[in-house]
C-alpha cells in the first residue's frame, strides 16, 4: 500500500491540524471503500464507521507503535469500527428480522439478472468477506495486510477469498 | 499449506463492487466537530469529577476531625489567658505604647 510520509504522520501526533487532515485526505477515500461495501452499501452506515475510524485514529495516534504499516493501522480501526456497528446493528434487529420477510436468498444454483446479481451476491455473504472481497480485489492488499487487518491467518483468508470467487463466478457464468 | 492459483473476478462483478459513491464532503468537519466536542466533554467530565473529588475530601476532612473534641487544662487555660488579654484595656494601652514608641524611635 502507499503510504504518507512520516513527517505528516509526526505532526499530527503533535496535534497539527492541517497534517490530520493531510492524514484524512490521503486515507479516508480507501477507508470509505471498505467501510462501504463492508456495510453492504449503507452510506448512512459507511459515514459513521468513517467517523468514527478517524475520531479513533486521532485518539489514538500517540499510541501507534510503527509496529505495522499506518495504512493497515487505519484499516483495521475502519475493520473493527464496521464489525461494532455491524454488531450494534444486528442486536438492534434482532427482532426486527424475526418478523421480516427479508426476501429469498441466494442459492448457488439459482441464475441471477445480471444487473442484480452483484447486490445479491454481497447481501448473501459475510460482512468479513465483503471486506476481504473489497480490500483485496478493489484496493490490492495482501493477504499479509488483511491478516493483519483481520487477524486471521492469510493462508485460510487465501482460501476464504478463492472459494468467494469461485462461487461469484459460478452464479455469473464463466466469461 | 493450500497452494491456491489467483482467479479473476468477473469483468461484470468487478465493476460492480468497484461502484462506490464518492466519500461524502462534509465528513472532515463534521469529525472534528465531534473531536472537539468529545474533548469539551472529556474536560467537563474531568473538571465535575475534580470538583467531586475536592468536595468528598473537604466533606471527609471536616468529618473527621473530632467536634467534640476538648483542649488539656494547660492548654485551655493558657488560651483563656491570651484571650483575656487581647480584649483587656491593658492591650489597648500597651498597643498605643508600641505605636508611640516604633513612632519616637524611627524618627530619631
Amino acid at each position: 500500500m502507499v503510504e504518507i510520509n512520516d513527517l505528516t504522520i509526526h505532526r499530527a501526533r503533535k496535534g497539527d491540524r492541517a497534517a490530520f487532515r493531510a492524514l484524512y485526505d490521503f486515507y479516508a477515500p480507501f477507508s470509505w471503500k471498505i467501510a462501504y461495501r463492508t456495510m453492504h452499501g449503507d452510506v448512512q452506515a459507511a459515514t459513521e464507521a468513517v467517523q468514527e475510524t478517524f475520531i479513533r485514529v486521532h485518539n489514538s495516534l500517540a499510541k501507534f507503535g510503527g509496529g505495522s504499516a499506518f495504512s493497515t493501522w487505519i484499516y483495521r480501526i475502519t475493520y473493527n469500527a464496521c464489525m461494532t456497528l455491524l454488531s450494534k446493528q444486528s442486536r438492534a434487529n434482532e427482532m426486527q428480522e424475526f418478523n421480516e420477510d427479508t426476501g429469498p436468498t441466494v442459492s448457488s444454483t439459482e441464475s441471477i439478472d445480471m444487473k442484480e446479481d452483484m447486490q445479491k451476491i454481497l447481501k448473501g455473504i459475510t460482512p468479513e468477506e465483503r471486506f476481504l472481497l473489497t480490500a483485496r480485489e478493489m484496493l490490492g492488499f495482501s493477504f499479509e495486510e488483511l491478516a493483519d487487518i483481520t487477524g486471521k491467518n492469510a493462508g485460510s483468508l487465501r482460501t476464504q477469498l478463492f472459494r468467494l470467487k469461485e462461487e461469484i463466478r459460478t452464479k455469473f457464468g464463466e466469461e | 499449506m493450500e497452494q491456491l492459483q489467483e482467479n479473476q473476478l468477473p469483468r461484470h462483478a468487478f465493476e460492480q463492487l468497484a461502484h462506490i459513491p464518492p466519500l461524502p464532503s462534509h465528513l472532515y468537519g463534521t469529525i472534528i466537530g465531534k473531536i472537539n466536542r468529545r474533548r469539551i466533554m472529556g474536560r467537563a467530565v474531568f473538571g465535575i469529577a475534580a470538583s467531586i473529588l475536592v468536595a468528598v475530601s473537604a466533606f471527609t476532612v471536616t468529618r473527621l476531625a473530632s467536634p467534640g473534641a476538648s483542649y488539656s487544662a494547660e492548654v485551655a487555660e493558657e488560651l483563656s489567658g491570651v484571650n483575656s488579654y487581647i480584649n483587656s484595656d491593658v492591650y489597648q494601652a500597651n498597643s498605643s505604647s508600641y505605636g508611640y514608641y516604633d513612632e519616637v524611635l524611627y524618627q530619631e
